[in-house]
C-alpha cells in the first residue's frame, strides 16, 4: 500500500493537492474567525501568499526539465486501488454528485423550479455518464499543459493581488453594507473558496472533476453576487445560477455523449474524430455560457451589483477565464471541420463587434467594463475559431494581459466608487487631483488596452493579422476595433479632467489597496514592456505546439516571424522620451504666473488670482462658472456622448441576442451536417 | 547624388532625414493649400511660406497654459505623431503604424478633454467621432495591401512591380474621404476648423497657445506629410507619378473644401460607415484570393 501511496505522490501532487484543498479550508478558517479582525485580516493574506506561491510553485514543478522541450505534466492513477479494488472514478462521482446536490438545494432553497429543473436534468446526466459506457484502467485525473500553466498563472497572480485588495474595500463596504447583507465570513469562504475551484478547474483532465469544479464556480459566483442581499441582487444572483446551470446542461450532456459513444472520459477523448464533434460543440456552448459571451451576456452585466472584488474576481481572474479556457483547450483538434470553426468564430467576433458597440452607450463604469470584458472574451474566441497558429498566440495573450488589465481596472473603479460614492464616468471628475494614485493606476490599465507596446493592443493587432484569411469576421474585427477606441478615449479623457492646482496632491489610502493596485500597475508595465519578448519566447511556440505538423504553420510562418519581428523599443523608446521632455518642460514652464483659466467667451467668473490661491476664492467659485445673463454664475456643464437617444441598449441587446440565438442554431446544424455528411 | 544614396541607404540617417524633412513638406502643402483656397475663392491669398512664418512665430511667443497634464499630452502627440512617420520611413508592420497614428491623436482628445473648457470638451468629443469615422476604413485599406503582398510590412510596398492605384482604386477613393478628416476639411471639419469663427471657437486646440500650439500645429504638419506619402506610395513605380497623383487628390480635397458646408459629426460617422466604407469593402472583393 504504501509503494502504491508513493508511486502515486510525487512533490507536484502534494503542491496540486494543496493547492485546490488550501484555499477552500483557509476559506472555511476566515468563516470561522469573522468576527476577529486582525486574525481574519492575517489569514486573508496568508490566502493571498499560498494562492500566488503555489501558483507559480505548481508551474515551475511541472514544468519538465528536459531541455527545449516543455513537458506536459500527468496525474495518472489506476482506475481502481487497494485490495478490495476501491474505484477512484466512484470518488470523483462522488464529489460531483455532492456539488450537484449542492446545486439542486439552492433551487429548492430559493424555490425556484427552473434551476431545480436544470439541476435535476444536470443530475440526471451525471449519473447516465457514470454508468453508460466503458470505464478505463487507467485515469488521467490531473494534467497540466501550457495552456493550464497560463491560467493557473493568471488566477494565482491576479487573484491574489484582488483578495489583498478586499481587505480594506470589504472592512469599509461592510460598514455601508444594506440590510440583510451576508456577513464577511460568508464573503470570504466564498472568495477565497473560489480560486481553489478555478485553480481545480485549469488544471483537472477528467470530466467528472472537471464538471464538479464548474459546477462549484457557478455556485460560488451565485453566492457572491447575492452576497449584499436585496431584491436587485437575488435577481441577478439567480440569473447567473440560471444560465450557468444551462450550460451545466449542455456541458454534461456532451459529456454523456462521449461516454455512450465509449470515447473515453478526459479532454483525451476529444480528438477530432466525427464521432466526437457534437459533444465538442456542445461542450464550446457551455463555455460560452460561461464566458458570458452574447446572447448569454444579461448574466455578467447583473453581476455587477455585487461588491467589486467579485465583479474584479470573475472578470479577470476566475469564473469567464474558464469558458475561454474550455474553447481553447477543444478548438485545436477540430481545425478539419471548417464551418464549426467559422461558427465559433463568429459568434466571438459578433460578440467582440456587439460588446464594444454597446459599451460605447454606458455611461456606467461597471458596465463599461463589463462590456469590455465579453467583447474581450469574444475576441478570444475568435482567435480560437480561426484555426491558426497566429490566432491562437493571440488568444493566449488575451487571456493573459486581459487579466491583468481588468483586475487592475475594477479595483480602481471599486476604489473610486467607495470614495466618491458612484460608478458614473460623469462623476470622475478632478480625479487627478482627489485621487492622484488610483488615477495614475487607472490611467496606466487604460492605456495599456490601447497604447501599442502593451500586451492588449498587441493581441488585437494579431488577431486582426490573423483573420486575413476569414473574410467575413474582417469587418466585424475592424468595427468592433474602432468602438474599443471609442469608449476608452471618452473614459481616458474624463479621467483627466482637472483644474490648475500648484500644490501637489497627496492621496489617503490604506497600506494594502495602495499595494494590491501598485502590485497590479507594476505588472501591466512590466509585461508591457516584454510583451515582444513573452510573445516571441512563450506565446508562439506554444501555438506552435498546439498546431503541431499541419502545413498551415508553413504557410503563414513568415506571418509569424514578422510580427516577432516588431521593433517596440522604438514605441516604448518614444513614450520615454515624451515623458522625459513634458516632465522637464513642466518643471520649466509650468508657473503660477503662465497659467489662465479656460476660454469662456470672457465671462469666467472666478479670477486667475482665486484660481491660484484658494483662501482668497471666498465664494467656492469654480474654473468652469461663468457669468449668465443678469450676471447669475453658472457652471459650464458638459458630458460625453452616449447616444442614448439614437441607440437603445435594450433594443440592440435584442438583436444581438437573436442573431447570436440564431448562429447558435447554426452551430447544430454545422455539426448535424458534418456529421450526416462524413 | 552620392549623398543622396547614403541617406536613402541608411534607416537611420532616412529617418533623421524625414524626420526634418516632413514638417516642412506639411506646412508647405497647407501653404499650397491657402493659396489655392483663396484663388478658388477670388482672393490673391498669403504667400506659400505663410504657415512656416505662423509657426515660427507661435514659439516666439508668451507660454501661457491651463496646467501640466496639457502640456504632457501635447507632447505626446507630437512624439506619437513622429514615432508613426519614423515606423512607417523604416517600412514596419501598417497596422501597427495605424495604431501609433490612433494613439497620437487619442493623446489630443485627452489633452483637450483634460481642459475645463466646454468648447474644447465638445471638439474632443467631435475627435473621437472622426477617429471611430476613418478608423474601419483605415484598417481594410491596410487589409487590402496585405492580400496583394503577402505581408503587413509597408516596405514590401516597394518592391512590388505595379502601382497599387491599379487594383485599388476605390480604396484610394476613401482614403481621401479620411485625408479629408484628417485634414480637417469641410465637410468634415466637426472638431477644430481653420476658421476661429465657428460655434466651437477653435474646438480641440482652444485652450493652446504660443509654442504649445506650436507642438500641435508642427504634429499636424507631420500628419499632413504622412498622409501625402501615402498618396504617393499608391503609385511607388515613378515617384513623379506619385506625387501627380498626390497633388491631384489633395486639389480634390481641397475643391470639396471650399464648395461643402461643415454637417454634423453624426452625420459624418453616417457617411463614412456607408459610403467608404463600402466602397473599401468593394474593392477588397476582387483583391480576395
Amino acid at each position: 500500500m504504501e509503494k502504491v501511496i508513493s508511486s502515486l505522490f510525487g512533490m507536484t501532487h502534494w503542491v496540486l493537492l494543496a493547492m485546490v484543498i488550501a484555499p477552500i479550508l483557509l476559506g472555511g478558517l476566515t468563516f470561522l474567525v469573522q468576527k476577529r479582525e486582525k486574525l481574519r485580516t492575517l489569514l486573508i493574506w496568508i490566502s493571498a501568499a499560498i494562492v500566488l506561491a503555489g501558483g507559480i510553485l505548481l508551474v515551475w514543478l511541472s514544468t519538465g526539465n528536459e531541455e527545449g522541450i516543455v513537458q506536459t505534466w500527468q496525474w495518472n492513477v489506476p482506475a481502481s486501488i487497494g485490495k478490495y479494488g476501491f474505484r477512484l472514478d466512484l470518488l470523483s462521482f462522488g464529489l460531483e454528485s455532492f456539488v450537484l446536490l449542492a446545486l439542486l438545494y439552492v433551487g429548492f432553497k430559493i424555490e425556484n423550479g427552473w434551476v431545480v429543473f436544470l439541476g435535476l436534468i444536470q443530475t440526471g446526466l451525471a449519473v447516465a455518464a457514470h454508468f453508460v459506457g466503458e470505464h478505463e484502467d487507467s485515469l488521467v485525473l490531473f494534467r497540466i499543459d501550457n495552456l493550464t500553466r497560463i491560467l493557473i498563472l493568471v488566477t494565482a497572480v491576479v487573484g491574489s493581488a484582488i483578495l489583498i485588495f478586499s481587505i480594506n474595500y470589504m472592512k469599509e463596504h461592510e460598514k455601508h453594507a444594506p440590510e440583510g447583507a451576508g456577513s464577511l465570513g460568508r464573503f470570504y469562504f466564498f472568495f477565497i473558496g473560489f480560486l481553489g475551484f478555478m485553480l481545480g478547474l485549469v488544471t483537472s483532465n477528467n470530466f467528472s472533476l472537471f464538471s464538479t469544479f464548474w459546477e462549484a464556480t457557478t455556485l460560488c459566483s451565485y453566492a457572491l453576487i447575492g452576497q449584499d442581499g436585496g431584491e436587485a441582487r437575488r435577481i441577478n444572483a439567480t440569473r447567473a445560477l440560471l444560465i450557468n446551470s444551462f450550460g451545466g446542461v449542455l456541458m454534461l450532456a456532451g459529456i454523456f455523449l462521449l461516454k455512450v459513444n465509449n470515447c473515453g472520459e478526459d479532454f483525451q477523448s476529444l480528438t477530432g474524430a466525427s464521432v466526437t464533434v457534437l459533444p465538442a460543440m456542445l461542450l464550446c456552448m457551455a463555455a460560452f455560457t460561461k464566458s458570458a459571451l452574447f446572447p448569454f451576456q444579461s448574466w455578467l452585466l447583473g453581476a455587477m451589483v455585487a461588491p467589486t472584488p467579485v465583479s474584479a474576481l470573475l472578470h479577470a481572474a476566475t469564473m469567464v477565464k474558464a469558458g475561454v479556457y474550455l474553447v481553447m483547450r477543444i478548438s485545436p483538434h477540430y481545425s478539419d471541420y471548417k464551418l464549426f470553426m467559422m461558427m465559433i468564430a463568429f459568434t466571438g467576433a459578433l460578440s467582440f463587434a456587439g460588446a464594444a458597440f454597446l459599451a460605447c452607450t454606458q455611461s456606467n463604469a461597471k458596465k463599461v467594463l463589463a462590456y469590455s470584458t465579453i467583447s474581450n472574451l469574444g475576441l478570444v474566441v475568435a482567435c480560437a475559431g480561426i484555426e491558426s497558429p497566429l490566432a491562437y498566440a493571440a488568444g493566449l495573450s488575451i487571456i493573459t494581459f486581459h487579466a491583468v488589465s481588468k483586475g487592475l481596472l475594477f479595483l480602481c473603479v471599486g476604489r473610486i466608487e467607495q470614495k466618491l460614492g458612484s460608478r458614473d464616468i460623469e462623476k470622475m471628475d478632478g480625479m487627478p487631483y482627489k485621487m492622484p494614485f488610483t488615477t495614475m493606476v487607472a490611467m496606466i490599465g487604460m492605456m495599456s488596452m490601447l497604447l501599442p507596446p502593451f500586451g492588449m493592443l498587441l493581441s488585437k493587432w494579431l488577431a486582426i493579422e490573423a483573420t486575413i484569411h476569414s473574410p467575413f469576421l474582417l469587418v466585424f474585427l475592424a468595427t468592433g476595433s474602432a468602438f474599443t477606441v471609442y469608449f476608452w478615449a471618452k473614459w481616458m479623457g474624463h479621467m483627466q479632467i482637472q483644474g490648475y492646482h500648484a500644490d501637489k496632491p497627496v492621496e489617503e489610502i490604506s497600506k494594502s489597496m495602495k499595494f494590491s493596485l501598485g502590485y497590479l500597475a507594476i505588472l501591466v508595465i512590466v509585461t508591457g514592456l516584454l510583451t515582444m519578448m513573452i510573445f516571441r519566447n512563450v506565446f508562439t511556440t506554444m501555438a506552435a505546439e498546439t498546431f503541431p505538423g499541419i502545413d498551415m504553420v508553413a504557410k503563414i510562418n513568415s506571418l509569424y516571424h514578422e510580427q516577432a519581428e516588431f521593433p517596440s523599443y522604438l514605441v516604448l523608446g518614444c513614450l520615454a522620451l515624451g515623458l522625459l521632455f513634458s516632465a522637464i518642460f513642466i518643471a520649466i514652464l509650468v508657473k503660477n504666473k503662465n497659467i489662465r483659466p479656460p476660454y469662456l467667451c470672457g465671462e469666467n467668473a472666478i479670477t486667475i488670482e482665486e484660481e491660484l490661491n484658494p483662501e482668497k476664492n471666498k465664494l467656492g467659485l469654480r474654473s468652469y462658472d461663468f457669468y449668465s445673463a443678469g450676471g447669475k454664475v453658472e457652471h459650464a456643464v458638459f458630458s460625453s456622448y452616449y447616444f442614448q437617444n439614437y441607440i437603445n441598449e435594450n433594443r440592440v441587446s435584442k438583436y444581438l441576442n437573436w442573431i447570436s440565438w440564431l448562429s447558435m442554431i447554426v452551430l447544430l446544424g454545422c455539426v448535424v451536417a458534418a456529421i450526416t455528411i462524413k | 547624388m552620392t549623398y543622396i544614396n547614403m541617406i536613402i541607404e541608411s534607416p537611420l540617417l532616412r529617418c533623421i532625414a524625414v524626420l526634418i524633412l516632413a514638417p516642412t513638406i506639411g506646412t508647405l502643402l497647407s501653404g499650397f493649400d491657402r493659396k489655392f483656397t483663396a484663388r478658388l475663392q477670388g482672393r490673391v491669398g498669403p504667400s506659400f511660406w505663410q504657415p512656416v512664418y505662423d509657426i515660427l512665430k507661435l514659439f516666439g511667443k508668451q507660454q501661457i497654459l491651463v496646467h501640466r497634464t496639457q502640456l504632457a499630452y501635447a507632447i505626446l502627440h507630437l512624439f506619437f505623431m513622429m514615432l508613426t512617420l519614423v515606423l512607417l520611413v523604416l517600412g514596419q508592420d501598417l497596422l501597427m503604424i495605424l495604431f501609433c497614428q490612433a494613439f497620437s491623436a487619442l493623446c489630443l482628445v485627452i489633452a483637450s478633454m483634460s481642459v475645463r473648457s466646454p468648447y474644447s470638451w465638445i471638439g474632443s468629443q467631435r475627435k473621437i467621432l472622426q477617429m471611430l469615422a476613418y478608423e474601419p476604413t483605415l484598417i481594410l485599406l491596410i487589409l487590402a495591401v496585405y492580400l496583394q503582398n503577402n505581408s503587413f510590412l509597408g516596405f514590401k510596398v516597394l518592391e512590388r512591380d505595379t502601382p497599387l492605384i491599379y487594383s485599388m482604386p476605390l480604396m484610394f477613393i476613401s482614403l481621401l474621404f479620411v485625408i479629408a478628416i484628417e485634414f480637417e476639411k469641410s465637410p468634415f471639419d466637426v472638431a477644430s476648423s481653420h476658421h476661429a469663427h465657428q460655434e466651437i471657437v477653435k474646438g480641440t486646440t482652444l485652450e493652446f497657445s504660443g509654442p504649445f500650439l506650436g507642438l500641435i500645429e508642427v504634429a499636424h504638419a507631420y500628419e499632413m506629410a504622412m498622409f501625402f506619402g501615402l498618396m504617393v506610395a499608391f503609385w511607388h513605380t515613378s515617384i513623379i507619378m506619385g506625387i501627380v497623383l498626390a497633388l491631384i487628390g489633395f486639389i480634390l480635397v481641397l475643391i470639396m473644401d471650399n464648395i461643402c458646408a461643415r454637417l454634423t459629426s453624426w452625420w459624418m460617422v453616417r457617411f463614412m460607415w456607408t459610403i467608404p466604407l463600402t466602397l473599401s469593402l468593394a474593392n477588397l472583393i476582387w483583391l480576395w484570393r
